[in-house]
């Protein structure tokens, strides 16, 4: 077990919570405003494959991650269209946005590259990692929390921007406002329409960029459906954080580190089919504890 | 999935037996609509890609239905996305969103490989397969009800976060147990001859299962429209305190529902791999995305059974057709479910088009 639980093990949790964590972070301001989004999963392929394309035709991974941006706020914004204007039922149209963009990412892997399946070029740039000063001299600290993707210091970043955001800003009171109780809000002169398309996009930026941060970060490829359920799992990581960036922090860790670990096992002691099932496990177990809690406290 | 609380007497005055045709046929006009946008919206995203929308419909529709081979490609595709849609309608109409399909899908796939790898070779195995699939993705779907029941966990996300665990599940017993020896797929070896649903129509994928399939399609729109139980499942899934306060026990439809919808996939993925495949091959039952089709043709159709069983043909041809369409023209295939999922989300919006009802009882 000493073996299992070393250096490398804590600087991959690092690095495989900043997608989970941006994407929560994102489902957490759909969640204030009592926009249900399922469509986390889509947006952050829609996020990895546009990463993906736009780092290989610009050879500029920071455009990437910027396309990547654009792109999950467009798509998130067909949620806000399909749900807030023309009122569908967002299961529905969760279901039928997770499908396009399953579809949209393999139609175009094709039509743009002609390849099935992965696509990998030494044309596509990863995004540039930061040796922190200072911090990366400490032994074991420095290796841990040093030498990551500009795009992991942004996702703690951010969760001070929302938390900041949502508590000590005027349009977060709004926000919070829209989600207590939408018709006060409105009664109020509060736009609620708008405020939840702000939370809708906000929240397609940040998947998206969670989605740059899986293709470029990660690894420097695509794959088709290479999300694989880390959209779910973020879904579960806003419950059990209770929408709270804090919260919403501790669940990805943990959910960061199983992750890790399943990827960890693959290599040692378990067979890599059930090494993969780690995390959706891990999550599914975190559920039962939460909820069932929840039903206590009623 | 009506969240409407008052639509209750609507919905089952609806479907009453009196019920007039003049309606039925009004509400097949969102669905027409749907259609239409999907195709007229694939149609644009071909001509952005510098395609010719015309020839490549054209391609598609011989894909589909064009050549006696083709129509058979689009009925067998059109088995197992029937058997899954049939499920899907099944716990949608009450309520109960199970999107775990793809799991349920390869572990009664798992099971029915068991036995015709292990039993003795005969019709009596086909049987206990069949048994056995149910059995399989039953259970798997029941724990996802469960977990509802008992811990609060949303069946939307337990059952699609088990569609992981399943699948990596089966693969690993692929993988570990079952692989053919020498082989280089992750595949198990073939069944005895004698353990396989002959084929209906020789050379294509058309096989007896898909009586199996339509005998359970038939059987579940009974069940949903002209039972007791049907009534019941109907009212719970469109007023779920109405039903209770009706003496429905939530936990325990819940639970059935689950397990019945479940076990309608487990042996749609028996069926699969017993007149299909002969054998178990590693994501074969989830790359086509048969849960998901079923499911949205259950959406498309309102989960209605005879609607639904049009909406799985339909979307099958779509399939097989865009296989043709991406032979004949170099389109990619996966436009199909591309348009597939714009046809849903049309359909989505289907209350915002149709105007408020004057009398809501």
């Amino acid at each position: 077990m000493t073996e299992l639980f070393d250096v490398t093990l804590l600087n991959s949790t690092i690095r495989m919570i900043a997608p989970i964590l941006l994407a929560a972070l994102g489902g957490l301001l759909c969640e204030r405003v009592l926009v249900f989004n399922i469509i986390l999963e889509g947006t952050m392929l829609i996020g990895a494959f546009t990463a993906v394309a736009v780092s290989y035709a610009t050879g500029s991974s920071v455009l990437g991650v910027a396309g990547a941006a654009l792109a999950g706020l467009l798509f998130s914004l067909l949620l806000g269209l399909f749900v807030v204007t023309l009122r569908g039922d967002a299961i529905v149209v969760g279901i039928a946005l997770n499908m396009l963009a399953s579809g949209i990412t393999t139609f175009l892997l094709r039509s743009l590259f002609g390849v099935k399946g992965q696509f990998t070029s030494p044309n596509i740039q990863s995004l540039s990692t930061w040796d922190i000063p200072v911090i990366k001299d400490i032994p074991i600290v420095g290796e841990i929390l040093s030498g990551h993707s500009w795009v992991v210091y942004l996702s703690w970043l951010l969760v001070i921007v929302v938390y900041i955001f949502l508590f000590r800003h005027r349009a977060g009171l709004h926000m919070r406002g829209v989600g207590q109780n939408d018709m006060a809000a409105s009664t109020l002169g509060i736009n609620v329409a708008r405020i939840r398309y702000a939370a809708v996009a906000v929240c397609g930026l940040l998947v998206g960029i969670a989605g740059a941060q899986l293709s470029l970060g990660q690894v420097t490829l695509y794959v088709e459906n290479m999300s694989s359920g880390r959209g779910w799992i973020a879904l579960v990581a806003v419950m059990l954080g209770r929408a709270h960036p804090v919260g919403v922090l501790l669940a990805s860790l943990l959910f960061g580190f199983s992750d890790a670990l399943g990827y960890r096992l693959q290599g040692s002691s378990l067979p890599s089919q059930i090494a993969v099932i780690m995390p959706y496990v891990v999550t599914l177990i975190a559920l039962f504890f939460q909820q069932s809690r929840k039903k206590q406290q009623v | 999935m009506d969240q409407d609380k008052l639509k209750a007497p609507i919905e089952t005055r609806e479907h009453s037996f009196f019920h007039s045709i003049t309606k039925k046929w009004k509400d097949a006009i969102p669905i027409v609509l749907a259609i239409l946008g999907g195709i007229i919206i694939g149609g644009v995203m071909m001509l952005v890609a510098g395609h010719n929308p015309f020839t490549a419909y054209t391609a598609l529709l011989v894909g589909a239905v064009g050549e006696p081979y083709n129509l058979a490609a689009t009925l067998g595709r059109a088995i197992p996305i029937l058997g899954c849609g049939i499920a899907a309608a099944l716990a949608f109409k009450a309520g109960l969103i199970n999107i775990g399909g793809e799991g349920q899908l390869v572990l009664g796939a798992l099971g029915a490989t068991l036995v015709a790898l292990f039993f003795p070779p005969g019709w009596f195995s086909i049987i206990v397969a069949l048994l056995v699939g149910v059995i399989f993705g039953g259970f798997w779907s029941f724990l996802s009800g469960f977990f509802q029941t008992k811990f609060r966990v949303p069946i939307l996300i337990s059952s699609l976060l088990m569609n992981y665990i399943a699948t990596g599940f089966v693969s690993y017993m692929i993988f570990a147990h079952l692989i053919e020896p020498g082989g280089s797929r992750n595949q198990t070896p073939l069944f005895p001859e004698a353990t396989r649903f002959a084929k209906l129509i020789p050379g294509t994928t058309v096989h007896w299962g898909i009586f199996v399939v339509l005998f359970i399609v038939v059987i579940v729109g009974f069940l949903m429209f002209r039972s007791v139980a049907g009534y019941e499942l109907r009212m719970f899934g469109a007023n779920r305190e109405f039903a209770e306060a009706g003496g429905i026990k939530p936990k325990r439809m819940t639970h059935l529902v689950m397990a019945l919808s479940g076990g309608i996939v487990g042996i749609t993925g028996a069926c699969q791999v017993l007149g299909v495949y002969y054998r178990l091959i590693d994501t074969s039952l989830t790359l086509p995305g048969y849960y998901w089709s079923g499911a949205m043709a259950a959406i498309l159709s309102n989960n209605n059974p005879i609607g639904m069983a049009l909406a799985s043909i339909f979307f099958a041809a779509v399939q097989t057709g865009a296989s043709g369409m991406e032979r004949a023209t170099e389109i990619p295939f996966e436009l199909s479910y591309v348009v597939q999922a714009i046809m849903i989300l049309l359909i989505a919006v289907r209350g915002f088009l149709k105007p408020v009802p004057k009398e809501t009882l």
